[in-house]
């Protein structure tokens, strides 16, 4: 029986829909999968439940899980053993995956592709970045002044990106909006603008409907009219010199310079020079008394730049790239659509998009098929679900306060994907709908106690913001764990800061494995000392990976990065593709040069030079005359590999030509003796199967295969690494947060916690109520603006402040037995941004003791020395045979398809008219005189062996014969040595037939041609 | 009569009753797998047509019998029902092969079409004018054999009829082998308890089948034949694919390569020589840089390819970003137009008068004789892909529709589906061939050692829930124990295929495929947990011995033997150099270079930014197409043209002249930027950024701005100092280049102006050679005093001047003379290392390995 906590208890109570969240390390897989199987005890099967996960690995690890326990259960329970019985219409996928099923089923009434298909990635992006090209390169009359325009604004490859994230938002209401009614966007984003800079409607009514010259003028008067204004500029301007900051002098003759500028350029000009001195009062003291009016002017001036008021250029401008970009989009989405129509696919939003609008009224009998089908939704992580999701778990499950048919498990302190589309204030509201049928898993099975308390200290602390969820305490379950919480904090360096931070790190790693300073509590009680494959080292992004590498390297600590960078941009995946450019186009010198010195040949580089060098003729003429020169060098062999390469391309399928490339380039043989080589095999494996999969689909070449990955490399397309399969053991784990998530390590390393955790902002913007808005360039201000960047830019911030605090807390959450946190100051202490800064924030409130460690713990121990070579093994090649290219076809095209339609003309399936004579003489033949049964195209088989036997006949007399019909002529048989093999053929048909039959067979050849009939043998 | 058998038993029936009387003896199994088993088993010769599934029994009759009904194939299928649904359904090919699934299924069932839907009725109407059409010309396909063979088959009268293992037969079948045989013989398949099982999970799918392909290796290297030995899964068509290519590098006796028989057939699409042919009636209406590509590499047409290659049309693709075939490439590029143009022509002549599919075959067959495609030398296998092609053609000029108009598009999409579903070939096998089927095709039969892979939850059971086109509903309507059914036959030739091992089972599933995760199958769980295998190096694999090899030699231990292995010492080797800075014989560059006197300003300021770049384009002088092609490229020569056009008339630019420069500049502008034949938005942008519009000052009228300037402080320009080769001696060192412009005053003092269209401009002294090297040139050509040389940055964007040298132009003289003697000592000593910074975009990124090269001197 197993034993739940309380609050399990209550989440496993049927009857009503559930909202659980589950902090981390509180056994939320352990809970899902509970409540399934009572669903299952409690009379559903597995066809009436839907099981969603974020992810697929998520989706198969819960299936096996059920079914552990469904078969556990079945043993003693009939009722399970019929749920086990049927447990393949278990619906457990993921929410994509579910959308899919349904498209697939009412594919016609979605007006799909019956059978459609569902893009990759790579394809996705080959698509979109090829039409976009297409579209800016090449486009249509109607759109060129339009992309005139833009280039004119803005450099290609920011209109291209532009054009993307359009097309990815795909919502048009705003822009269509902005085109019809300019006016009335004007006014909304007029009015977002003056509430988020905070403009008193004092100002916002001297500003409405006046033009952009006009109200500078205004605002001038007004300046000049306010009390405080006067006042400070009055003290200003009188101020010694001593009574100003310093370098502030600049400032004392604005208001003099204010009054009298002339154009609104000057004035414009001049607020910002007031801005600057008040702002934050870095010319000198404001009496507090004053400095909220003289921040209200100096919110206003900041606002200016980017004011959308009437005949604003900002708004005009903005309109016009905005629309601009806008029609081009439109044409690229338009052409990507029929695309992918054409082909019959679909993309990964599409599938969700589609889903939607297929369960929407339009669809009523569908929507009550799918709702009626899944009787009960079990979702996992679902704050990490756009809110495409919620949509659609509303749709299917309706109220669920009243009913019992949601069950959703989710942790809005865990909620990472905001980059995604994840809404974790859509989430918030979501669990609103499930009224008090809501609890929390408040126990840890994870986390030593010493790391509980510090996450729970520093936690309810850090989350107190606007979008921070609210943070309730975890309680320890593995009290008799002993765990530590450390920090290694390191002063400002600005020339060696990260390098200093990974060293000190790999310091600490290498000296508490090594001198086996950390001990590890397993569940069972036992304890033992932690060893390098416990540790995890967290990342923010992998910017300073390299570095974190070779401070580990440079300490001897064994390591694994996870995931790694970009796969197309994989040495892995550029020596290949170097090498098959250099197969494919022997004129390609730099993909020739890199082939031959990357691993798959490894010429040296001494050798390359003396080749290539004092000519400049291609390449490869140049290596080829070296390599007639000098047979034994490396090149000369290399040379000799790259055109029996060459041959295999020109005969053999590609993936077979790319499994001999790399089964003769011993290429595996290289990355297994390599540090990493694991994940190198593993991301060479992971291109084979791209270009299988590519092959199954659609007829494909090893040059199509190049040219996918030129583009790929080219346009970086997104994939990860691939996972190695065989880790060789003992290695240091180096994973991003975002990757950790749903993971434990007995230690837990955070690493550069004291940079800077935010990105900048995407160059368009989306917002629901100001719509969208792109940063462009006025010839009248200093960097380019962004009417809604700016106006939504601390929104933004907030958010993805929000969101990094979840990440710390993912982060620290990771770690079971021992977490440690390093960081390296700045100037003024650690960025305000970072982890660490939240960390410094809630200090006071920890009561946890930390180890602090603010240097290098060891000093690394001296490298182990270099590979020796080998003497005396016995290298053994495969003899496999390649395939000979065959002399010269023994039968031309024409005589075989005349042979052919003779054969389907004399067995009666055609009445091709240029052997009807033919026919008509065979059939009055001797041979074909008392026949009394007969077959055409008879097939025989011995074994393996198949013949076909032309005709077969019985006569009359009880004996057989076996005919062969031959177009052409006995002499021009004869004289191209096929006659012999005719014969041998006949008589082996006539003793297979004898065989058969056990009767006397006679054989002939029948020249059609000459109505000549040839008696070969009788048995 | 009833029996419970192996497959043996019925195949010793069959042939015992065979010897008298062959033509009326039968033996009915359900697929082709059992049947090839049964020819295997019965060694003497037998008539292919009596050992015989349903499909092919409903052939036989029909043929025998005279029946006169021709028998369409797949591909004339499809194209009947294309032909029937266009103006129904929305023409488009994954509804026809739904059309054609579901037609199957109820014809099979012998049931229709609900008729309660629209989608039912349009497909009602497809399927009778189908039916029409099939009655109007005495055709059938393979299916609807069945039901017309069943009158026919009443006449037959077998002596002997055995059925075996008829487990799922169709209610159509039933219908057919009732009246072909009143008192068949039926066994069905034996299912005797499991034996020796063994359950492995694997992490990928290419473990998986690595790892079952080298226990069949050890099977028989101890003796076990390959017919003993039998590899199933229930997914075939997407194992055989990556099973051919892994067993490719397996070995028996580390020689004999390992190879596996099966009766399914292994599609032609992706041999090249196909591909070419696909690639050529693709051209034809839409050329392909790959496609082309594949047609010049094509060894089988005998084109006049005079030297162009794919690697030139690449070439020339990338120097010139131009997709115009008929005119690419540079004016040396003369050769490849009039190839690509020989290739398009003959591609597009004979199609563009074809209209029906039966001009379309022929037009190709016309062109593949010209191009002795048809007669060409070919290695097997690829004889055997071009026989299979044929035939291919022959069945889609005999189709009931080949008369009927086709387009090219269409014409390539159905050879394109042939090549790919109808046209195969077999897999090449030796003696030592192991077996491999589906499931189902071992019910009932013996196999001493059985593998079955790919049991995963994905794979079995996978049952759809819905018939193609149906909705679950509308399926469970049509056919309420369809489902139930196919669930309950998954199991029992799960459970027979388990059964079908005599010695020893070994069942396994892989979590992923490399891509898409998978759960272990439920029927695969129930027989017993899986155990998690410990990824083994396959000792019979080329790659599993290559690893451990390179294991060994990371590890420093002995090996005895590297199979798979060209040279030890080699590998080592290998994983001893990988990522090692470039390293040279001593002395090297010092040979090459101490005799050197002369050099060029781009030699030492390329080396100044990256060494390595230098050692790729002035050491070794690689080509890089991509110097040919961009735009930024093209402005930078368009520019400098038109300054120097401008500047050979006039000497200078004042306040008074602006104006009329303006105009000329402009009109020089349009004229130099039109010759290069660029018509692209941004090339127009480029354009009206330099002339000036609404949205942008002019740039130009900002270069003439600083022109006043120059002009204002007295220099003036020669027209002998326009884009002058200038050489300056730095203590015996001669660096001689082309200074784009020189300006001079009356006093004889004078500056050095470099154009830059690229919106970066040089910060970094060191790195900024030209202009020092210049103004020495000059002041030594001249005895003038140079003034700070200046960039004049001139974009579409802006004009500005801009100088890295801060203190003086005796100090950036000087100075620049100190970082030659480095630089070029630098170079003597062969130090080839790697920049600092990089660019955003270097065209040997990747191949400079800067990332992995982990010490770098």
């Amino acid at each position: 029986m197993t034993d739940y906590t309380p609050a399990q208890k209550k989440a496993l109570e049927l009857g009503k829909s559930t909202s659980v969240t589950a902090g981390a390390g509180t056994g939320k897989t352990f809970l899902l999968t509970q409540r399934y199987i009572s669903l299952l005890e409690s009379g559903a099967y597995p066809k009436d439940i839907v099981a969603l996960t974020y992810t697929e690995k998520a989706a198969s690890e819960m299936q096996t899980k059920i079914s552990h326990e469904l078969k556990k259960q079945a043993k003693t329970s009939p009722r399970m053993q019929e749920c086990l019985d049927s447990f393949h219409q278990a619906s457990i996928s993921t929410f994509h995956g579910f959308c899919l099923s349904i498209l697939k089923e009412f594919a016609y009434e979605a007006g799909l592709e019956p059978g459609f298909a569902v893009m990759d990635d790579l394809d996705k992006t080959e698509l979109v970045e090829d039409t976009i090209h297409d579209v800016i390169e090449n486009p249509d009359e109607n759109l060129f002044d339009a992309l005139v325009r833009l280039h004119l604004r803005m450099h290609q490859k920011t209109i291209r990106s532009y054009v993307k994230l359009i097309i990815e938002n795909g919502d048009n209401r705003w822009f269509e909006l902005l085109r019809n009614e300019p006016e009335t966007v004007r006014r909304i984003w007029y009015s977002g603008f003056t509430e988020h800079f905070k403009i008193g409607e004092d100002f916002s009514k001297l500003f409405e409907d006046v033009s952009e010259q006009d109200y500078l003028f205004a605002l001038r008067e007004m300046f000049f009219e306010d009390s405080t204004n006067r006042s400070l500029l009055n003290r200003l301007e009188t101020a010694d010199e001593k009574h100003l900051k310093s370098g502030r002098a600049k400032y004392l003759n604005l208001a003099k310079s204010l009054r009298k500028a002339e154009t609104h350029t000057e004035i414009r000009s001049l607020f910002a020079q007031y801005t600057s001195a008040v702002d934050g009062k870095k010319a000198f003291v404001i009496p507090d008394d004053e400095l909220d009016r003289a921040n209200e002017f100096v919110n206003v001036f900041k606002a200016l730049p980017y004011l959308p008021g009437k005949d604003s250029e900002v708004f005009l401008e903005t309109r016009n790239v905005l629309l601009d970009l806008y029609d081009v989009s439109l044409v690229c989405a338009k052409k990507i659509a029929s695309a992918k129509q054409r082909v019959g696919v679909l993309d990964f939003d599409d599938i969700i998009q589609r889903t939607d609008e297929l369960l929407s009224d339009s669809h009523p009998d569908i929507l009550d098929a799918v709702s009626s089908r899944c009787r009960y939704v079990l979702v996992d992580e679902v704050q990490d679900n756009d809110p495409a999701l919620v949509r659609l778990l509303r749709k299917i499950c309706g109220d669920v306060s009243k009913n019992d048919r949601l069950f959703i498990v989710g942790d809005a302190k865990q909620s990472i994907y905001l980059f995604r589309g994840a809404d974790s204030q859509g989430y918030a509201e979501f669990q609103d709908d499930f009224g008090e049928n809501r609890t929390a898993l408040d126990t840890s099975f994870r986390s030593a106690p010493e790391i509980i308390t510090f996450v729970n200290e520093i936690f309810q602390d850090i989350f107190s913001g606007e979008y921070d969820p609210d943070y309730d305490l975890i309680l320890p379950n593995r009290k008799s764990a002993k765990g530590s919480v450390s920090l290694i904090t390191l002063p400002q360096d600005k020339e060696q800061g990260v390098e200093n931070e990974a060293e000190t790190l790999a310091s600490w790693i290498y000296d508490k494995i090594e001198n086996r300073k950390l001990v590890i509590c397993e569940d069972d009680g036992v304890c033992r000392h932690a060893e390098y494959s416990d540790v995890a080292i967290l990342i923010r992004r992998r910017t300073n990976l390299g570095k974190l590498c070779a401070a580990l390297d440079k300490y001897s600590v064994p390591y694994i990065e996870d995931g790694g960078k970009n796969f197309y941009q994989r040495p892995e995946v550029t020596d290949l593709f170097n090498l098959l450019s250099a197969i494919l186009y022997a004129e390609d010198d730099l993909a020739l040069y890199g082939a031959l010195r990357s691993p798959y040949l490894s010429v040296s580089e001494a050798e390359l030079e003396r080749a290539a060098f004092g000519s400049h003729k291609p390449l490869y003429i140049r290596l080829r005359s070296f390599a007639e020169e000098n047979k034994d060098s490396r090149i000369a062999s290399a040379l000799a590999k790259i055109s029996r390469w060459r041959e295999y391309a020109k005969h053999m399928t590609p993936t077979l030509t790319l499994e001999k490339i790399v089964s003769e380039s011993e290429i595996l043989a290289v990355y297994a003796g390599l540090d990493g080589g694991d994940r190198m095999e593993a991301n060479l494996m992971k291109l084979l199967g791209i270009a299988r999969a590519k092959a199954v689909s659609s007829p494909f070449s090893l040059i199509e295969f190049a040219s996918l990955l030129e583009k790929s490399i080219e346009l970086n397309v997104s994939d990860g690494s691939a996972e190695p399969l065989e880790e060789r053991s003992g290695r240091v784990r180096i994973i991003t947060i975002h990757s950790s998530k749903g993971l434990e390590y007995p230690v837990v390393c955070l690493c550069f916690a004291g940079e800077k955790t935010l990105g900048n902002a995407k160059g368009v913007v989306f917002d629901d109520t100001l719509g969208a808005g792109v940063k462009i360039e006025l010839s009248w201000m200093k960097d380019k603006c962004g009417l809604l960047h700016t106006a939504l830019e601390e929104d933004r911030v907030n958010r993805e402040m929000a969101e990094a605090k979840r990440l710390f807390y993912v982060a620290l959450t990771r770690a079971r037995d021992h977490l440690v946190i390093s960081a390296t100051a700045g100037e003024n202490g650690y960025n305000e941004k970072s982890f660490m800064n939240m960390y410094e924030g809630a200090k006071s409130k920890v009561s946890v003791e930390c180890d602090v460690c603010d240097g290098r713990c060891c000093l690394p121990a001296k490298k182990a020395e270099e590979v020796s070579y080998f003497s005396n093994a016995v290298c053994v090649v495969p003899d496999a045979k390649e395939e000979e290219i065959v002399s010269e076809s023994d039968s031309s095209s024409f005589a075989m398809l005349r042979g052919t339609r003779l054969h389907a003309v004399f067995a009666g399936l055609s009445d091709d008219s240029e052997f009807e004579k033919q026919y008509a003489e065979f059939m009055s033949s001797s041979l074909m005189q008392d026949v009394v049964f007969e077959c055409c195209e008879l097939p025989v088989i011995c074994g393996t062996e198949r013949r076909v036997i032309d005709r077969f006949v019985q006569y009359a007399d009880g004996t057989y014969a076996v005919i062969d019909y031959k177009t052409g002529s006995i002499s021009s048989a004869k004289e191209r040595g096929f006659f012999e093999g005719y014969l041998e053929q006949v008589s082996e048909y006539v003793r297979l037939m004898s065989e058969i039959t056990g009767g006397t067979v006679s054989g002939w050849l029948y020249f059609a041609d000459e109505a000549l009939d040839l008696r070969i043998v009788s048995l | 009569m009833n029996d419970t058998s192996s497959l043996e038993t019925a195949c010793s029936l069959f042939s015992l009753n065979s010897k008298t009387n062959p033509f009326d003896t039968w033996l009915i199994v359900e697929n082709e797998d059992v049947r090839r088993r049964a020819f295997e088993l019965i060694s003497t010769p037998v008539l292919q047509t009596r050992i015989t599934t349903i499909k092919s029994l409903a052939h036989t009759i029909l043929e025998e019998q005279k029946a006169g009904i021709r028998i369409i194939p797949p591909e004339e299928q499809y194209l009947l029902f294309s032909s029937f649904a266009k103006g129904i359904f929305p023409s488009s090919k994954s509804i026809i092969e739904n059309l054609i699934d579901l037609y199957i299924t109820l014809t099979l069932n012998n049931t229709d079409c609900p008729l309660d839907t629209e989608k039912g009725k349009k497909a009602s109407e497809v399927f009778s004018k189908y039916r029409m059409w099939c009655a109007e010309h005495n055709a059938s396909d393979a299916i609807s054999a069945i039901w017309y063979a069943i009158p026919f088959a009443e006449q037959m009268k077998p002596a002997c009829c055995i059925c075996f293992g008829l487990k799922s037969t169709t209610p159509l079948a039933e219908n057919l082998l009732g009246v072909f045989s009143s008192e068949p013989i039926i066994f069905d398949a034996e299912i005797p308890p499991l034996s020796d099982v063994e359950i492995f999970e694997y992490g990928n799918t290419r473990e998986e089948i690595s790892q079952t392909l080298d226990a069949i290796c050890s099977l028989e290297e101890s003796g076990v034949l390959g017919d003993d030995i039998l590899l199933l899964t229930p997914t075939l068509q997407t194992t055989l694919p990556i099973l051919e290519e892994i067993a490719a590098g397996f070995f028996v006796n580390r020689k004999t390569p390992l190879t596996f028989k099966t009766s399914e057939r292994k599609s032609i699409q992706n041999i090249p020589v196909i591909r070419a042919v696909l690639a050529f009636v693709s051209s034809s209406y839409n050329p392909k840089e790959t496609d082309l590509a594949s047609i010049l590499e094509c060894r089988a047409f005998n084109i006049k390819r005079r030297g162009v290659t794919a690697g030139t049309l690449h070439r020339a693709v990338k120097m010139t970003g131009s997709l115009d075939w008929r005119n690419i490439g540079t004016e040396e590029d003369e050769t490849l137009k009039t190839v690509l143009c020989d290739i398009l022509n003959k591609a597009e002549e004979r199609q563009k008068s074809a209209r029906t599919m039966q001009d379309r075959i022929s037009a190709l067959l016309d062109d593949l004789g010209d191009l002795g495609w048809t007669t060409s030398p070919m290695t097997k296998t690829e004889d055997a892909a071009r026989n299979a092609f044929f035939s291919l053609l022959d069945r889609l000029f005999a189709a009931g529709t080949s008369h009927a108009p086709c387009s090219i598009q269409d014409f390539y999409a159905i050879l394109s589906r042939g090549c790919r579903k109808n046209a195969g070939i077999p897999y090449p096998e030796n003696e030592t061939a192991f077996r491999v089927g589906k499931l189902r095709s071992a019910a009932g039969t013996k196999t001493p050692y059985v593998f079955i892979i790919g049991l995963s939850s994905k794979s079995i059971p996978n049952i759809s829930a819905t018939l193609p086109l149906l909705t679950v509903q509308e399926t469970k309507a049509l056919l309420p124990n369809r489902y139930k059914k196919s669930a309950e036959d998954t199991a029992y030739y799960f459970e027979a295929a388990c059964a079908s091992a005599s010695r020893k089972l070994t069942l396994s599933y892989a979590k992923s495929d490399g891509g898409t995760s998978f759960a272990p199958s439920p029927l695969l769980t129930r027989i017993g947990e899986p155990n998690k295998t410990d990824c083994k190096n396959p000792v019979h694999s080329v790659f599993g011995c290559q690893k451990s090899a390179g294991r060994c030699v990371a590890e420093r231990k002995e090996i005895d033997e590297a199979f798979g292995v060209l040279d030890i010492n080699d590998t080592a080797y290998r994983i001893s150099s990988v990522n090692k800075a470039p390293s040279f014989e001593e002395g090297r560059f010092l040979e090459i270079y101490s005799e050197k006197k002369s050099f060029s300003p781009s030699f030492l300021e390329t080396y100044a930014n990256c060494p390595f770049s230098w050692y790729i384009r002035h050491h070794l002088s690689l080509e890089n197409p991509s110097d040919f092609s961009s735009e930024p490229i093209k402005i930078g020569n368009v520019i400098h043209k038109v300054l120097e056009r401008y500047f050979s008339v006039h000497d200078c630019i004042t306040e008074e002249t602006a104006d009329l420069a303006y105009e000329e500049l402009c009109r020089l502008t349009v004229e130099e930027m039109e010759k290069t034949g660029i018509k692209t938005p941004s090339w127009k942008a480029k354009e009206l950024g330099y002339l000036g519009c609404a949205a942008k000052d002019s740039s130009l009228k900002k270069l003439i701005g600083i022109e006043t300037g120059f002009a204002k402080e007295g220099y003036r320009t020669d027209s002998s100092w326009l884009e002058r080769e200038v050489e300056a001696d730095f203590d015996g060192i001669k660096v001689s280049g082309r200074a784009d412009r020189v300006i001079m005053k009356e006093n004889g003092s004078f500056m050095v102006l470099d154009y830059k269209t690229g919106n970066k401009v040089e910060t970094n002294p060191k790195k900024s050679l030209q202009i020092p090297i210049y103004s020495e040139a000059v002041r030594q050509m001249t005895g003038g005093t140079p003034s700070v040389g200046n960039f004049v940055n001139i974009t579409s964007d802006t004009a500005k001047l801009s100088t890295p040298f801060k203190n003086g132009a005796d100090s950036m003289i000087s100075d620049t003379k100190k970082h030659i003697a480095e630089i070029i000592e630098l170079v003597k000593a062969g130090k080839i290392g790697h920049g600092d910074k990089c660019p955003d975009f270097c065209p040997y990124k990747h191949i400079c390995r800067k990332e992995e090269v982990l010490s770098d001197d």
